[in-house]
């Protein structure tokens, strides 16, 4: 038998698989979901004795958790909410952002993003944000960050300014991932910009230089001790909290 | 009604006529923006040179945050192009990002053409030859060029038709 007598690859099974895994995802959760008690997380944990003691840990710095959809964009999709949210209640943190944002396509494009497609996704960031800073309730931006249309537009937005920043400071950048990739470039193109792949720490420390929009990690996963938290970038001073369990963000509430 | 998809189809579109990539052309099929009429014509100073390959480029709503489905109408022979005529591409398939538009897929399948992956083979004896017997591999590339010209005399939206499901 040659491969030409059948036509389904094994690529095009595993896709197959993984569409169906993403539908049976998105069936199940909404992409950014109402804030719920933190208390919650233990449920799913009773087994787990170092989940359980962490979250305990956790429940005493926090008291809400806004669960985002675990598609490989949750990360990316999180910090672009908290980034609306925060710029609607901080002027200060609003003309920051806009007077960067008024420079990232001229720069996106001179890096060698293709011009056409990063001008629609710029624009609508930009138009997006401003409309929610001008008019936007609480109730739009939960319907513009549900809208999978939209809300996966202002995705690719952050993934671009993340794919800018680790090219820019590509010195900084390469010797974490050199040997991998030939170049920062490569590095973008496989592991930032393709739908749906998860940001590790490069990426996140990326976007929050970008946008100058701090933030803070707390790790939960099965080791001794009370929960992990991590400030990026180092030093500053972040408003906003993403709750880390292994391969998977959501948002947190003091 | 306009949605996201088609929005971002109608700027495709746009931006195909003013500012045409070399060596390929595409447009939306009469009645249905969501099916798309392509060719590429193959690089000159390869064995690809002259020929004229039709394409269909099938998009779903989900568009751009997924990729479209591309396939050779007319008939290829290359170590990434199933006998089906689709392809094996990793921008179509798990390195899609929604920043490519149809000109950079269809400048990518052209590149492809000359560029093949035998490593990862939809036609395992088009790989062998590319791998073992270029002279062998070239004449069949050349058959299958010639092969082209022919599916042109035949009108472009009609011929890149065959091989779909027709309705009635």
């Amino acid at each position: 038998m040659t491969a030409e007598a059948d036509p389904m690859s094994h690529d095009d099974n595993v896709i197959a698989q993984m569409d169906q895994i993403s539908k049976d995802i998105a069936n199940k959760s909404p992409l950014v979901s109402e804030p719920e008690p933190v208390e919650n997380l233990k449920s799913e944990y009773t087994q787990n004795h170092g989940f359980l003691a962490k979250i305990e840990h956790l429940t005493k710095s926090y008291s809400k958790i806004r669960r985002v959809r675990g598609d490989g964009n949750c990360f990316y999709r999180a910090y672009a909410y908290t980034l609306f949210d925060a710029c609607k209640r901080d002027a200060a943190l609003r003309d920051r952002v806009f007077k960067k944002l008024d420079t990232t396509l001229a720069w996106l494009v001179q890096l060698g993003m293709p011009s056409f497609t990063t001008e629609d996704f710029h624009d609508t960031f930009v138009e997006t944000l401003k409309n929610h800073c001008d008019s936007g309730t609480y109730d739009s931006l939960m319907e513009t960050f549900n809208n999978d249309g939209m809300s996966n537009y202002l995705v690719v937005y952050v993934r671009l300014l993340t794919s800018g920043q680790l090219q820019q400071d590509s010195d900084e950048y390469l010797p974490f991932v050199e040997g991998l990739y030939k170049d920062m470039k490569e590095f973008c193109d496989k592991e930032v910009m393709p739908v749906d792949r998860e940001a590790d720490h490069l990426q996140i420390k990326a976007l929050t230089e970008c946008l100058s929009f701090p933030l803070k990690l707390v790790y939960v996963d099965r080791s001794e001790g009370g929960p992990t938290e991590l400030v990026i970038p180092d030093g500053s001073s972040p408003d906003v909290s993403l709750l880390y369990r292994p391969g998977h963000y959501d948002i947190l509430y003091d | 009604m306009s949605t996201p998809a088609r929005r971002r189809l109608m700027r495709d579109f746009k931006r195909l006529q003013e500012d045409p990539p070399t060596g390929v052309s595409a447009v939306p099929t009469n009645n249905n923006i969501m099916l798309w009429n392509a060719i590429i014509f193959g690089p000159s100073d390869t064995p690809f040179e002259d020929g004229t390959f039709r394409l269909t480029i099938e998009f779903t709503e989900e568009y751009p945050n997924k990729p479209p489905t591309v396939k050779f109408v007319s008939k290829m022979f290359h170590p990434n192009v199933y006998s089906d005529g689709s392809l094996c591409l990793d921008i179509l398939q798990n390195r899609w990002s929604p920043t490519y538009d149809v000109s950079a897929i269809l400048t990518s399948i052209q590149s492809l053409l000359d560029e093949p992956n035998p490593n990862s083979p939809a036609n395992s004896l088009a790989a062998q030859l590319y791998l073992e017997n270029r002279r062998e591999y070239e004449k069949k590339v050349i058959a299958i060029v010639e092969q082209s010209w022919v599916n042109t005399d035949g009108d472009a939206d009609e011929a890149a038709s065959t091989g779909r499901t027709t309705r009635s």
